[in-house]
């Protein structure tokens, strides 16, 4: 069989509003080859004689598959720490300033990481409040990491790095909170291991994520693009019950609430767009 | 260090081990921690459908009423879709527009109405129809957005029947939207009818 030849300028623009919608990543015209060279993976992948069979293919079968397929070849796995860091930036200038407005001094702050996957978002987490909150020895907080998958818990609970995950880190604070062994392995210090809960959980079983409650704030962050539209919806509903009224859930900078439902409502701060619990 | 390690605290669910009629109650007592516990509960019992459907127009609790949908979606029955069209009819924007979220996402039961709900008298709940079909993973969607741009005779109704074509067309179907467009010969329809064009033919 032939190869498609192209993806046109139309069938670009009718596939990148599609892929919008479903998952809230959006490509501009600079990243035309990127996105056709994929699509033209996928057409020969699955035998679509061109574009248009492909699309009504991915648009309007049955399962959600073929979106899948093309949701990992559009998204880099790839996890560092401070990835996205003006989240980070958002919570300790913007997220923590108004929850510590309702708690009195020593009251505990409850932060959830999920997925931990191996470890750098909680750990980041705890870096960058340690490093960047002047308030954050007012205060015990609590920091919880988790995971459907037990393996990438063993590895966040191991914390060992190689070098290219460090490399959005300043050198002080490589050389503050990791040592580094002979084989070039970066190892976070024991205190930093010893201060995060990490626990096993299926985010979309409610008797498995009843435990989860009282959170502040919430990191869940390019998780939803990997659901099906029903999965989106119960994690949304299992955030909403975890968090207290007027708690925070930070997503992906490419992930959208208001797509998956309408329980949240959107703040904008200077450093970012995260979504709150109604306070009543 | 400011950092404290304490356990989760493991948690009964609300009406843990109640049967089918205890959580019908439960769905419409005054507590509405006991009423969402219901409602996800009642997913299991894909025969409460029609009630938790019916309760949706009373429901005040957005935390509750995304419970019922949610649960109703995860039945993905007949009864289910049936239970929320009626709601396509309500004055309430936000129930209205969760309801055809949830259908979006049933494609196979909501087909079941979609053809009758395409030949509503009123001309809103046929353009709310096509904005299930406009997000709907069914092989029918282009054949009921083309069957609407050739027959229906409301101006609104086609154009947006049009722009969903713009997504799921098919180059046989360009002539009917030519054809649309010169029915109503108006700016609005032209301009939806020459973007789906060129969307269709690439």
């Amino acid at each position: 069989m032939s190869l498609p030849e192209e993806i046109t300028a139309e069938s670009f623009l009718r596939f990148r509003d599609f892929f919008y919608h479903k998952t809230g990543m959006y490509f501009d015209e600079r990243k035309r080859y990127f996105v056709d060279h994929r699509l033209l993976e996928r057409l020969k992948a699955t035998g679509a004689q061109n574009f248009n069979d492909y699309f009504l293919m991915l648009r309007l079968g049955q399962s959600d598959d073929e979106l899948q397929h093309l949701i990992n070849l559009m998204t880099t796995n790839e996890t560092y720490f401070f990835r996205e860091e003006y989240q980070f930036k958002c919570l300790v200038n913007s997220l923590l300033p108004e929850i510590v407005k309702t708690k009195g001094k020593g009251e505990p702050i409850r932060i959830w990481s999920i997925p931990s996957a191996s470890g750098e978002e909680p750990y980041s987490l705890a870096i960058y409040l340690l490093e960047y909150w002047a308030q954050v020895d007012e205060y015990e907080i609590e920091l919880h990491a988790s995971d459907i998958d037990t393996n990438m818990l063993m590895q966040a609970q191991r914390g060992s790095y190689l070098k290219r995950a460090l490399q959005n880190l300043p050198p002080h604070i490589i050389e503050n909170y990791f040592t580094q062994d002979a084989n070039g392995l970066h190892h976070i210090s024991a205190d930093l291991k010893n201060s995060i809960s990490f626990t096993t959980v299926n985010i979309t079983n409610p008797a498995q994520t009843l435990p989860y409650q009282n959170f502040d704030i919430i990191f869940c962050r390019n998780l939803f693009i990997y659901f099906d539209d029903l999965s989106r919806r119960m994690a949304a509903q299992t955030f909403y019950d975890a968090l207290v009224p007027g708690g925070f859930i930070c997503l992906g900078h490419a992930e959208s609430m208001s797509r998956i439902s309408p329980l949240f409502n959107p703040r904008r701060f200077p450093d970012g767009i995260v979504y709150q619990k109604p306070v009543d | 260090m400011a950092f404290i390690k304490k356990p989760l605290i493991a948690v009964t669910p609300e009406n843990a081990h109640q049967g089918y009629a205890q959580l019908i109650v439960a769905l419409a007592q005054d507590d509405s921690a006991g009423r969402k516990a219901a409602a996800q509960q009642l997913a299991e019992h894909p025969q409460s459908a029609e009630l938790m459907g019916a309760r949706l127009a009373t429901e005040a609790q957005a935390s509750v009423r995304a419970a019922i949908l949610t649960s109703l979606i995860k039945m993905n029955t007949p009864s289910a879709a049936g239970s929320l069209i009626p709601h396509l009819r309500s004055e309430d924007v936000g129930l209205r527009n969760d309801v055809i979220s949830a259908l979006q996402q049933m494609p196979d039961p909501v087909a079941l109405f979609l053809p009758a709900l395409l030949r509503d008298d009123d001309h809103d709940v046929r353009i709310f129809a096509l904005n299930i079909i406009s997000m709907l993973r069914h092989a029918q969607a282009p054949l009921w957005l083309l069957e609407v741009i050739q027959t229906d005779p409301h101006i609104n109704v086609c154009t947006t029947a049009i722009d969903a074509l713009a997504e799921i067309g098919t180059p046989e179907m360009v002539p009917a939207i030519q054809a649309a467009a010169q029915r109503f010969d108006s700016s609005y329809t032209r301009f939806a009818a020459d973007l789906a064009i060129r969307r269709i033919l690439g």
